[in-house]
């Protein structure tokens, strides 16, 4: 049986925003993370209004686990019109994943509002690969760029 | 061109898989929370100056357990470089033992991060330090978390002049009537020989997982508002 809402519908946007967002927490914790998806994932089934405002909260925080994850999410953001939704990035690894390059780049120039970003890769000779930093001068952002060679001799 | 986007302001680097292949400038990010075995990892050393971090005003400089002998560093701090330009480091007390020289002008703006039971408070009060951290003191086992607070009353007790002006705890700590009741006392021991002392004892929730930053934000907001207060010196 469908339930309805009548004093829901009766509520503008800003108060159904705050009910979502008072649910949340705002930023990454690995303890609340599943709980916070699994509250938006519930609010996006309660109405159309309702998964309006959870969705975009949806791709807010990544929290990234495996190679595989990551090709997936930058999957998920070549397909969205949104890309600007991603704000917290997680990105961590077991010893035995690798994370090529080439992914990470693409994630990077992606990754078009990125303000907080936490990576945590183990490494173990044999069995993994260090990541190369540089990938973060791929984010789309002026902040981030290669120095001039007249440069890279004061920091060596 | 001006970006449409935000910039990363925040990066947490926990671990130690990484290299650096080419120097890249960070223009936006204020605050790094970065494994000691990273900083001393291959170019890393490139993106720890204010060349490359011009606007970093917070670092977390933590994890010197992980360190195989083999790897440790020089005595100097490989963050040393953007020393002046901080306004708020945490950094775990064998660090502090490794490059004392580094840290000792800037005691005001340092949180030494101290695993109980696992460094020598007296010697790092001794030392000057002003701020310290116990860490996730919860995961101990109670003795030794009496122990480690016998300890650190004996310091705030019996240092005379104390340099110390704040104890970080993790909120779990608060004197409630769950805690431990040996524990409580000597809790509420500590509370009031700090009081006495004039050094205020901070609860804040402390990370618990290794992707989560080294940073304390109520360390930094504290001193970010006596930076604003002194001119923004």
């Amino acid at each position: 049986m469908r339930t309805t809402l009548p004093l829901f519908s009766a509520l503008p946007n800003e108060l159904l925003r705050q009910i979502v967002e008072s649910s949340i927490p705002s930023t990454f914790h690995s303890t609340t993370y599943k709980q916070r998806q699994s509250t938006l994932c519930s609010f996006c089934l309660v109405s159309r209004r309702f998964r309006d405002i959870a969705q975009p909260h949806l791709l807010q925080i990544v929290w990234i686990k495996s190679p595989e994850q990551l090709e997936q999410v930058v999957d998920r953001l070549d397909s969205t019109e949104r890309k600007d939704l991603v704000c917290e990035v997680v990105l961590r690894a077991l010893p035995t994943a690798c994370y090529e390059a080439a992914p990470l780049e693409r994630f990077a120039r992606h990754g078009g509002n990125v303000r907080s970003l936490a990576l945590n890769v183990p490494y173990f000779e044999g069995y993994s690969k260090r990541v190369d930093l540089s990938f973060l001068q791929l984010l789309p952002s002026t902040s981030v760029y290669f120095l001039p060679r007249s440069q890279l001799s004061q920091l060596t | 061109m001006i970006s449409p986007f935000a910039e990363l302001t925040d990066l947490v680097i926990s671990n130690n898989g990484y290299i650096l292949s080419s120097p890249i400038v960070l223009e936006a990010l204020e605050s790094l929370s970065i494994d000691y075995e990273t900083m001393c990892a291959p170019g890393i050393e490139s993106l720890l100056t204010p060349t490359s971090l011009p606007l970093v005003r917070s670092l977390g400089a933590v994890g010197v357990f992980m360190l195989e002998d083999e790897h440790y560093p020089p005595e100097r701090f490989p963050a040393a470089a953007l020393l002046p330009q901080l306004h708020s480091l945490v950094v775990e007390a064998e660090l502090v033992d490794l490059a004392l020289n580094d840290f000792q002008p800037r005691w005001d703006r340092t949180l030494v991060e101290s695993t109980p039971g696992d460094f020598d408070e007296f010697a790092v009060c001794s030392a000057g330090a002003q701020h310290l951290r116990f860490i996730k003191l919860t995961h101990y086992a109670d003795i030794e978390l009496f122990d480690a607070f016998t300890k650190l009353i004996e310091v705030v007790k019996t240092q005379d002049p104390i340099r110390l002006r704040s104890i970080y705890l993790d909120p779990t700590l608060r004197p409630h009537r769950y805690l431990d009741p040996e524990i409580k006392v000597k809790v509420e021991e500590l509370l009031q020989f700090a009081e006495d002392k004039g050094i205020e004892i901070v609860f804040e929730e402390q990370r618990s997982g290794e992707s989560e930053s080294h940073i304390s934000k109520e360390f930094r907001s504290r001193r970010e508002k006596e930076v604003h207060e002194a001119g923004g010196k």
